[in-house]
């Protein structure tokens, strides 16, 4: 089966959600399907510049096809459009505008899709909300998949968006609870669908000892791993653990994994320690008591699979629904909607370590019983079907 | 049994954790109560809160009763109060004579009329306000009316529609019936043919041993 992976960035490079997902579920893929790459030019997700060569080169065996994008994104004017339609009445027109505006425009990509339609068996759409999907899926509805990869943000809501969903041949959501969200706002509950997510593979050996030689650590900690950034709820963290630390004198620290874009309140226990590799990271979990999730929007939080497929429970934002909704399902976690919650939860986690364990133990067999890679491929291949033709 | 070491029930704090059946959703409702329970307890002990810089204390306006600024004071005040004393049962006769008022009743009187006169034209204004509102109030019931009609007609397009729609299921379902009894004749067409075909070999070879019997016979 000959199929196209359809991004609006992929690289090495590129550790963004959704571009990640793509990559890694195009590398797996290939063992059984004839897999290519369609994406951009692009690096830079905020303007979208032309970064890469154009035509066909091959990412770690995958054959990665780019288009050039034919006009980058203008921030100012792009914050202006989004804010006019998220505050104002406004026409279909103005949310195409906005679409343009947000890019990556390539018709070029979308050109390849309408004239090379007959050489595929499938597109796999990644990340609704960009140009690519949208014109892509409008131009080859009867071929395309989409991986939504939505979270409860305003954009969602947007007229374009609400028809572009029941134009798909299938969906491959990533949590129950995106799935919920789009087929309320949409009400395309005839268009197949399975919850899938995405793998991830954890090292064989993970040392918390290492970790906290190599980085001077010593005494208990929470950890936090991601983008340090308001959009990820780390302002409301800081506050509340600063709280936590002054009402409780605990000896605790929130150690900190990932490039900030915000301001880190200088406390001797918070620990940020910037971009770190793949082992660090896990050596990070295993040292941790939890791993703390304060985002507000999230469609399938890796992160959050890492540390329960290492055994370590977790503390989520419950104003997120697919974290709420994956501690209850796992019994993985716990979660928090205000600040007597978090303490009283992170009372409760540091205050009994067996409840720890056995959260991280059923947080464990949750990521075991859904989320290995032969599970996903499985998944896929049970619902897309089709065998042969890769397997290079 | 339960393993002494490791109980089935385990309490940290306020909440509970039953180990048997580990159930997150029961452990948030118990946080989510133990949360709410330190937070009254918080409120009932936590320090008063002082009242907002500039705001008044309650109770009567002390500044009501308070001396009037520049009010009689010493000597000349004293004079002033003994004239006034004095004057006090002729105070109906000098307002009868209209005599000029006292300062402050002529400002008060002024003020009144000016407050008359701005009420007079905010009743103006009220009244074409008023107008304007009932000419509008007359137009939005014509739109009103408007819009049930078109309501009504799209309720009959609509019905329309959903007659539409059921023949075009009927047609759907009419269609799949043809496709199916042409299947059929097909599939018989094929075996009939078969047969055909039979018989035409079958006559072949008997008209061949036909032909073959009467040479026999005439040799």
């Amino acid at each position: 089966m000959k199929t196209a992976f359809i991004v609006q960035r992929y690289g090495l490079e590129i550790n963004g959600g959704a571009e990640l997902h793509c990559r890694w579920m195009a590398e797996h893929m290939r063992r059984h399907w004839d897999v290519e790459v369609l994406t951009t030019r692009a690096y830079d997700y905020i303007t979208w510049k032309n970064h890469y060569p154009e035509g066909t080169t091959e990412v770690n065996g995958v054959p990665v096809r780019r288009f050039s994008v034919s006009k980058t994104r203008n921030p100012v004017r792009f914050g202006r459009l989004q804010n006019f339609i998220f505050e104002n009445e406004h026409k279909e027109s103005d949310e195409l505008a906005w679409l343009d505006e947000e890019g990556p425009t390539s018709p070029d990509l979308v050109r390849f899709l309408r004239t090379r339609e007959a050489d595929y068996d499938a597109f796999i759409f990644f990340s609704y909300r960009y140009y690519h999907s949208y014109h892509g899926i409008r131009t080859l509805p009867d071929k395309s998949v989409l991986v939504p990869t939505a979270e409860r943000d305003p954009v969602i809501h947007l007229k374009i968006f609400k028809d572009l969903f029941r134009l798909p041949r299938a969906f491959i959501y990533n949590s129950e609870e995106e799935r919920e969200m789009i087929q309320t706002v949409s009400g395309n509950t005839g268009v197949p669908g399975l919850v899938v997510g995405v793998g991830t593979v954890v090292p064989a050996e993970t040392s918390a000892e290492r970790f906290r030689e190599k980085h001077g650590l010593a005494g208990p900690y929470i950890i936090y791993v991601g983008r340090i950034d308001e959009n990820k709820g780390c302002p409301e963290l800081f506050d509340f653990f600063l709280r936590f630390k002054a009402q409780t004198r605990s000896p605790l620290k929130l150690v900190l994994i990932g490039n900030s874009v915000l301001k880190i309140p200088a406390h001797p226990d918070i620990i940020p320690l910037g971009f770190l590799p793949e082992q660090d990271k896990f050596d990070g979990f295993a040292g941790a008591e939890a791993l703390v999730m304060p985002s507000f929007f999230e469609s399938l939080s890796m992160v959050t699979l890492e540390a329960w497929a290492l055994g370590r429970p977790v503390l989520a934002n419950a104003r997120c629904d697919v974290l709420q909704g994956q501690c209850r399902r796992s019994n993985g976690g716990l979660y928090y909607a205000s600040y007597g919650e978090f303490r009283e939860a992170l009372n409760l986690l540091l205050g009994s370590e067996r409840l720890r364990a056995a959260l991280g133990a059923n947080g464990r067999a949750y990521f075991y019983a859904n989320y290995t890679w032969d599970i996903i491929e499985s998944k896929y291949l049970a619902f897309l079907g089709g065998t042969g033709g890769g397997g290079r | 049994m339960d393993d002494p070491k490791n109980p089935a029930t385990e309490q940290v704090g306020p909440i509970s954790i039953d180990y048997d059946h580990l159930d997150v959703s029961s452990l948030m409702d118990q946080v989510k109560a133990a949360a709410a329970r330190t937070q009254a307890s918080d409120a009932r002990s936590g320090p008063a809160f002082p009242a907002a810089p500039g705001t008044a204390p309650a109770g009567p306006d002390r500044t009501a009763s308070a001396p009037a600024p520049g009010g009689p004071a010493g000597f000349k005040g004293k004079l002033k109060s003994i004239a006034l004393k004095l004057m006090r049962p002729f105070f109906p006769l000098i307002r009868f004579l209209g005599l000029p008022l006292h300062q402050d009743i002529r400002e008060t009187q002024r003020s009144l009329s000016e407050t008359d006169k701005r009420l007079d034209a905010l009743d103006r204004l009220l009244r074409l306000q008023e107008v304007a509102f009932e000419d509008k109030l007359v137009l939005a019931g014509e739109r009103t009316d408007k819009t049930e009609l078109r309501l009504d007609l799209l309720e009959e397009r609509i019905k329309d529609l959903d007659e539409s729609m059921e023949y075009i299921r009927l047609l759907h379902n009419l269609g799949h019936n043809l496709v199916v009894e042409l299947t059929k004749l097909r599939i018989e067409f094929d075996t009939l043919k078969s047969k055909f075909e039979i018989l035409e070999k079958d006559l072949d070879y008997l008209r061949a041993r036909e032909r073959a019997l009467e040479e026999t016979t005439r040799s």
